[in-house]
């Protein structure tokens, strides 16, 4: 892991130094989603084991069975810019809509994405938008997944 | 999902959706202004108008018919009247169409010779 990497936090003893979870725009704490984890800061060695983040308490100890993930953050500066999509899609049952772009199964803070300038032209009869869950940006439906 | 802060989220054309259903990124505008979001892909008359995307291969057609695999492609050129050409009203935020611009597409598919922008090597080289 290295500095600037997002830090997933689960399973301390002392829940506080737990990455939030949500239901909705708001880490309220319970959910199925996970918030944005904190960020690794200096002193993290990319090399070992060795992993630092700021602490905004309120424990200070305790800090025991933790598993830390950077599952968070990716893809990194993946850019989607002046495309022309075209195509017919089935409609499903729900879940098998067409949907630009595709999903992801993990619920990622992907770093510096990019969707620019591109003419998104599918039969429109069938196009549910760019969400996996209905379709909106992040604002819109803070629950799903681009 | 993505970090909204550093996303950039603008300039597209998405049909069929709505724009109270998208932001935009940066600046978190909604409804989103800046991008567009016509009803449907062709157009009914001649002329692009603001319900269509201007497809040159999809004008002037009152039954709406989608074509998602005209025999050329070159049917998937903007039209001149379509506001997302470079120029447009709608156009991208690099002054350019927005999409794919099929004439670079052409110029590359009959190149034979591929010049590197910057150094890249002792090139250039047939391409073939």
């Amino acid at each position: 892991m290295s500095p600037g990497d997002l830090v997933d936090i689960q399973t301390c003893f002392r829940h506080k130094f737990n990455t939030l979870w949500r239901s909705g725009g708001t880490c309220s704490g319970t959910g199925s989603f996970r918030c944005k984890g904190t960020l690794a800061i200096a002193g993290t060695d990319p090399n070992g084991l060795t992993v630092v983040t700021l602490n905004a308490g309120p424990d200070t100890t305790g800090i025991t069975g933790c598993q830390v993930s950077n599952e968070q953050g990716f893809p990194q500066a993946y850019s989607v810019r002046h495309w022309t999509i075209i195509g017919t899609f089935l409609k499903g049952n729900g879940t098998n809509y067409a949907q630009i772009p595709s999903c992801s199964s993990v619920d990622t803070y992907a770093q510096n994405f990019t969707f620019q300038d591109n003419l998104v032209a599918p039969n429109p009869t069938n196009y549910i938008g760019l969400k996996c869950q209905g379709d909106g940006t992040p604002k819109e439906q803070p629950p799903s997944r681009i | 999902m993505t970090d909204i802060t550093n996303l950039a989220l603008n300039h597209d054309v998405i049909v069929g959706r709505l724009a109270s259903s998208y932001t935009d990124y940066p600046g978190g505008a909604s409804p989103s202004t800046a991008s567009w979001f016509p009803p449907q892909v062709v157009c009914t008359t001649a002329m692009w108008d603001s319900n269509c995307i201007g497809f040159s291969g999809m004008m002037n057609d009152p039954t709406l018919t989608y074509q998602p695999s005209l025999t050329d492609y070159h049917g998937y050129v903007l039209d001149s009247s379509s506001a997302y050409k470079a120029g447009g009203s709608r156009q991208a935020s690099d002054g350019q169409q927005v999409g794919a611009n099929i004439g670079d597409i052409d110029t590359a598919l009959t190149l034979n010779q591929y010049s590197c922008s910057s150094a890249c090597g002792t090139g250039p080289y047939p391409n073939n």
